[in-house]
């Protein structure tokens, strides 16, 4: 089941059924028709403001319901057998983008009341207690919550997008010059703030060094991650002697907190300019793609991603990346990106960009290759993640 | 296509056959569940990834910090059905390592005796 984003929703319930028509529209979902009378009857009880009460059996009904028509309110009427498995509790979320729910249970728990409460339910009613003042007053305050929170869920969206422009600042303007290398990154970030970084940092002995980072976890929590994470990167890379020095330095510093919900992936390589040689650390990252010609050669993960385990060995690996030669670093976002069908754009979508612009430039092969897996996607209704591509090309003498 | 989840036991280990992405705000339907289990008291969890086409990297730290939630709880949770794309996650993140993996639901299930 598809749905639009959340938070064009939010914003069409901001126009309340109530101010246009001077009825509160209520949606009960009870399969009980006895029930379903009892609280149709409480809410006629009640002098202002009137009710029309529109009835469906069945959870499934309210999601088709609510998605189809507005509504100011939605009763849930939630039996003792979908209380104690759980399984009545899942709809709420879904529920609550379009109207405010009120949980009408059976049981006198305050176990099953909480849980309702946390799954996004406004209040949960016990069926028997039910009095039409009660009722009235919890849809009444269950509206006037749910109202609030659209507001500050706008005023949030809004600070993101000023945060979405401080990241952006973080990436490196300019690519360092290599004489005999062409460097090039392109970031395509899907919401407003996201996980992915790279850097290109010079250092000593005519050394370039190359990061592509993904920070796990969307939104505020990912964006943090990754600011933190490319902090340490540019403060420590000059005096780390070799990538996995670097490596266990920044993983030793981004698990001073325990949680390990939240980790970061990294590809981080010194180039030497003067041999070509390439020598890298994947932690945990997608597999890079080296191209000399025809010939194709994986950069695979060569050990976990930061932030999990405190005592993590990576290895170091070199390559040469040969004269005409092109290596791709890119995100999962790049090759994980599903058109309508759900297929996904992998590395075939990458060597196939790579293959129609061998001449381009490596900024233009970074972008060529962002812009194809974001084309490719385009029809699929769920949002893509962030795309980050980095492309050193070796130059022909 | 959105996350579907079916609850069945086998035995006293609790299965969940999962199928569509765990990726994204659907995966919060799939933590919910877990804690549901937990608060009832099971703590022998099998998730059957069969149906599952996708997993992206926050979900995988969602399976981490709910392998460490069930730990926590005295229990374990088995991960069934791998796809080569999941299992490919598995193997560049090393954290097929971390997780236990089974291609047989009958060795998954026996594994907790």
């Amino acid at each position: 089941m598809s749905q639009p984003p959340a938070s064009s929703r939010r914003v069409d319930n901001a126009v309340s059924t109530q101010a246009l028509s001077g009825v509160v529209r209520v949606l009960l979902v009870e399969n009980d028709p006895v029930g379903a009378g009892r609280v149709r009857a409480l809410l006629q009880e009640a002098r202002r403001p009137s009710f029309t009460v529109e009835v469906v059996p069945a959870a499934p009904d309210a999601v088709t319901e609510t998605d189809t028509r507005p509504y100011d309110a939605v009763l849930l009427g939630l039996s003792p057998e979908a209380a104690r498995s759980g399984e009545g509790f899942a709809i709420i979320r879904h529920l609550d983008r379009t109207a405010p729910v009120v949980v009408l249970g059976d049981l006198d728990d305050d176990e099953v009341a909480v849980k309702a409460v946390k799954r996004g339910a406004q209040d949960y009613l016990v069926k028997e207690h039910l009095i039409p003042e009660l009722l009235v007053r919890s849809i009444r305050y269950a509206r006037e919550r749910h109202r609030l929170l659209a507001e500050q869920n706008r005023r949030l969206d809004y600070e993101l997008k000023i945060a979405a422009f401080v990241q952006q600042s973080f990436l490196p303007g300019v690519m360092p010059a290599a004489p005999r290398h062409d460097i090039g990154a392109y970031l395509h970030a899907s919401g407003q703030v996201g996980g992915d970084f790279y850097d290109c940092l010079e250092l000593p002995d005519d050394r370039v060094a190359l990061a592509v980072g993904d920070a796990s976890g969307k939104g505020i929590p990912g964006a943090i991650l990754m600011a933190e994470t490319q902090g340490i990167l540019r403060a420590e890379a000059s005096t780390c002697a070799t990538p996995i020095e670097l490596v266990q330095t920044l993983n030793r510093a981004l698990l001073h907190d325990k949680s390990q919900d939240r980790f970061v992936t990294l590809f981080y390589g010194v180039l030497t300019r003067s041999t070509g040689e390439f020598t890298f650390v994947n932690a945990g990252h997608p597999k890079a793609l080296l191209l000399d010609g025809d010939a194709e050669s994986a950069l695979v993960s060569t050990g976990p991603p930061l932030r999990l385990f405190a005592e993590a060995a990576w290895e170091a690996q070199s390559v040469t990346i040969a004269d005409g030669g092109r290596l791709v670093i890119y995100s999962d976002g790049v090759t994980e990106a599903q058109d309508e069908t759900d297929r996904f754009f992998d590395l075939d979508g990458i060597r196939t960009v790579m293959a129609e612009h061998r001449d381009a430039s490596a900024p233009e092969l970074a972008r060529h290759i962002c812009h194809a897996a974001e084309r490719f996607e385009r029809g699929n209704p769920d949002p893509g993640d962030d795309k980050t591509v980095v492309v050193i090309r070796s130059l022909d003498p | 296509m959105a996350l579907r989840i079916d609850q069945r036991d086998s035995g006293a280990v609790k299965v969940l056959d999962l199928s569509g992405k765990v990726a994204g705000d659907a995966a919060d339907a799939l933590w919910d569940r877990i804690d549901d289990l937990l608060d009832a008291g099971n703590t022998k969890l099998v998730l059957n990834l069969g149906g599952v086409t996708f997993i992206d990297s926050a979900a995988l730290g969602g399976l981490l910090s709910k392998r460490s939630a069930v730990l926590g709880a005295g229990g374990k949770l088995k991960l069934l059905n791998l796809n080569e794309r999941v299992m490919d996650l598995m193997v560049t993140t090393k954290l097929e390592m971390v997780f236990d993996t089974f291609e047989s639901e009958s060795d998954a299930v026996q594994s907790f005796s």
